[in-house]
């Protein structure tokens, strides 16, 4: 098997940046004055990596990230609750870069969004409770708001960086 | 960006402003009690006109005062059902994940009988 040597370095800061971005996050737990809201920095390296390459690479920095950062910071439940948005927001992502023609700004706003409503599908199933759905428009938005910060990040690193 | 990823993105706004003008609609104009809820079961009904506190399991502590509901202690790491703050009769909601409590307004207006402001007006 020939190994790309180049791309399994590059992956593995890009891994290394998810990481940090994540530890970042986790010291800021009120962002837009939402509780629970996050800007989704890690998000940007994932996207990064879905545009450049493909969704296994993704899934693959995405899942070293969530793991390390889970075992650091949370627990198993956190672990779980950011698989499913994290799965969810990958798999749309993907599917709307292949099958659209949008910009990386309108394919994160998906992610965002469906980042959000995985996260609130997995907390209804565990708490057992259709009560959460309150906050459904709150976290769309936000999704939203997030997603277009993220989709011009990525677009401006993509532009800088060369391989 | 393009044309067609505006129209996108107002779409996915126009759902959710849909979706909480719903939510408004549907809501009672005040709550007089509030509903705690710890992994899917009822834990209690708690007035919201006497002022106390409430321990839930021994996990978090809630606190009644001056109408208003807010949650005071926790023992997860992160703190956000603290950081979510106070809700009273107009309603809301407290959710603590790691414990799976839920807090929320619970509508007792529905009840005949104890609506003071109307008899003031006849």
């Amino acid at each position: 098997m020939k190994v790309d040597n180049k791309k399994l370095a590059f992956l593995g800061i890009v891994s290394a940046v998810a990481i940090i971005f994540g530890y970042v996050e986790s010291l800021v737990p009120v962002f837009m004055g939402i509780p629970g809201v996050k800007l989704g920095l890690a998000n940007l390296a994932v996207l990064f990596v879905l545009h450049r390459y493909t969704l296994k690479e993704a899934a693959a920095v995405s899942l070293i990230r969530i793991l390390v950062i889970g075992f650091m910071f949370g627990n198993m439940m956190s672990i779980i609750y950011s698989i499913a948005g994290a799965a969810l927001s990958m798999i749309v992502m993907k599917l709307m870069l292949m099958k659209t023609d949008f910009s990386l700004l309108g394919v994160s706003v998906a992610g965002g969004v469906t980042h959000n409503i995985g996260q609130l599908l997995i907390y209804m199933c565990i708490m057992e409770t259709t009560s959460l759905s309150y906050y459904a428009p709150v976290l769309i938005v936000s999704g939203v708001a997030t997603g277009l910060v993220i989709g011009y990040l990525t677009q401006e690193t993509s532009k800088r960086i060369h391989l | 960006m393009k044309k067609k990823e505006v129209l996108f993105i107002c779409i996915i706004l126009l759902i959710a402003g849909v979706w909480w003008g719903v939510q408004q609609m549907q809501k009672p104009e005040s709550y007089k009690s509030v509903t705690i809820i710890v992994k899917g079961e009822v834990f209690g009904t708690y007035s919201l006109e006497e002022d106390q506190g409430i321990e839930i399991n021994d996990t978090n502590i809630a606190e009644i005062k001056d109408g208003q509901i807010s949650m005071i202690s926790a023992n997860c790491p992160d703190h956000l059902c603290i950081y979510q703050g106070a809700f009273g009769e107009r309603g809301g909601m407290i959710v603590c994940l790691p414990n799976e409590v839920i807090i929320r307004g619970e509508d007792m207006t529905a009840e005949p009988g104890d609506d003071g402001i109307d008899a003031v007006v006849r």
